[in-house]
């Protein structure tokens, strides 16, 4: 009897193994249903719609669409590697995925899609290389973008932001940025980014700094607000305290119209989020400093 | 951090809005003011119009449709002679305006062809050097019908317009 029980341990162990091994499978394959539910798939879902109604705009036309599938297959195939190299259990990313999406929403039509390739690779590389606790420190769409307007002075139409179409289409984006920004609970960011971007350049008008009433005006405007709904609310590189929500927001804001009035007009607002995420970054590590010295105390 | 009720979200995108609102009208670029000696001429109109008018390509009066282009008419000077070509002789200035900035230039017409076209402006998001090459285009193809700058595309645009008006002027 005692080594017939000896003999059934070996058993259920094997049992128990090739269910955990069928439990790994399960958990490394790809759910689109799970995907969509996911405030990741929301914001996919989204864009995508958006991206479909840009092409509306008849410059966009094949050249647009062209862009977005390269960007698109660039970003999961260059994450598909990287998680392959390392060895990670999910080969697919659906992170990738949206940085895709909106670089190849944000860059113009005529861009060369070589270069469309070459700012994913980027935005991608960086994320992968500059890391705070496997969240990435910068945004990796806009890094990306602003890599590549230094390297290829890139045009960026912001066509996803729905830029080139009527005036009109601005209430489609900024239904759409709601239902994402209701879901991952940013509204105080988005807020304060809003008010503060549109009282910073009110004011600058007012005080009779030109081309200041721009930054107000189609296409900067609609840039303004998918940027604020789809990129400065990321949840890695964004706060979720409501206090740091508003100040992140507001930050982030100041510095963009610093940026338009000092430094360029084509990516002031990709350096104002960058800005704000590091000024996160340091506020996380600042904590997280605090709270090793509260420990060992 | 729990949710923002929607009567904030509803307060909240009311005063944005009206925030927005009230930027908007004082942001509003005020009308240039003609100088005392010069024709002035204000217009607004789709860029269709003011393809044809240059002799652009249809492809490019579809590209400028829906944009609207302030159009100026400043310092039309010395010009009698007509020539075959309808250009009368002078130097004359035209600017492109669309949502990103202004692109202004000369455009100087000698024995009834265009002998020099310089950009005196450009304001758009863009450096002028992207679309340096335009004007030595235009002198050798005499007309507006110029490449489009891959990257600069509302750039390229602006400076067909100006170029445009200024031919136009030069043949009324």
């Amino acid at each position: 009897m005692e080594s017939s029980a000896l003999n059934r341990v070996p058993h259920q162990i094997q049992v128990k193994r090739s269910d955990l091994r069928k439990s790994k499978k399960r958990k490394q394959g790809f759910s689109f249903q799970k995907f969509i539910k996911s405030p990741k798939g929301i914001v996919f879902v989204i864009i995508l719609l958006l991206t479909m109604i840009g092409t509306a705009y008849p410059n966009n036309g094949r050249a647009g669409v062209t862009n977005l599938i390269a960007a698109v297959l660039t970003a999961v195939f260059f994450d598909f590697i990287i998680a392959y190299l390392l060895h990670r259990p999910k080969l697919f990313s659906d992170g990738a995925l949206i940085t895709g999406l909106i670089i190849g929403g944000i860059l113009g039509p005529a861009v060369p899609w070589a270069q469309v390739m070459v700012t994913v690779i980027a935005a991608l590389s960086v994320k992968h290389l500059f890391k705070d606790k496997r969240k990435p420190i910068l945004n990796p769409a806009a890094i990306g973008l602003l890599v590549s307007s230094l390297l290829f002075s890139t045009e960026e139409s912001w066509w996803s932001a729905l830029s080139m179409l009527p005036a009109w289409a601005t209430i489609l984006l900024i239904a759409g940025g709601f239902v994402v920004v209701n879901r991952i609970n940013k509204f105080p960011l988005v807020f304060a980014f809003m008010a503060a971007y549109i009282i910073f350049f009110a004011a600058a008008g007012l005080l009779g700094v030109t081309e200041a009433g721009n930054a107000l005006r189609m296409p900067y405007i609609n840039a303004a607000l998918f940027l604020s709904f789809f990129m400065l609310t990321d949840p890695p590189t964004s706060p979720s305290r409501a206090g740091e929500q508003i100040f992140f927001g507001i930050l982030a804001a100041l510095c963009a119209g610093c940026a338009y009035l000092y430094l360029s007009k084509v990516t002031f607002m990709l350096i104002g989020l960058l800005l704000a995420n590091a000024w996160k970054y340091l506020q996380a590590r600042s904590r997280s400093a605090q709270r090793a010295t509260m420990g060992r105390g | 951090m729990a949710k923002l009720r929607p009567e904030w979200i509803a307060l909240c995108t009311a005063a944005i809005g009206l925030a927005y609102s009230a930027g908007y009208v004082v942001t509003e670029p005020r009308p240039i003011a003609a100088a005392p000696a010069s024709h002035s001429v204000q217009v607004q109109s789709d860029n269709r119009a003011s393809a044809s008018a240059g002799g652009e390509s249809a492809s490019e009066a579809e590209e400028h449709q829906g944009r609207t282009t302030q159009k100026k008419q400043n310092r039309t000077t010395a010009t009698t002679i007509r020539k075959k070509s309808g250009y009368k002789d002078g130097t004359y200035s035209g600017q492109g305006m669309n949502r990103i900035g202004a692109v202004a230039v000369s455009v100087t017409i000698k024995q009834g062809k265009i002998a020099s076209v310089q950009i005196t402006d450009c304001t758009t998001s863009y450096p002028e050097i992207k679309i340096d090459q335009l004007p030595a285009q235009v002198v050798s193809r005499q007309n507006a019908n110029v490449d489009n700058v891959s990257g600069a595309t509302e750039s390229t645009s602006d400076f067909v317009t100006a170029v445009a008006q200024a031919l136009t002027q030069a043949k009324a």
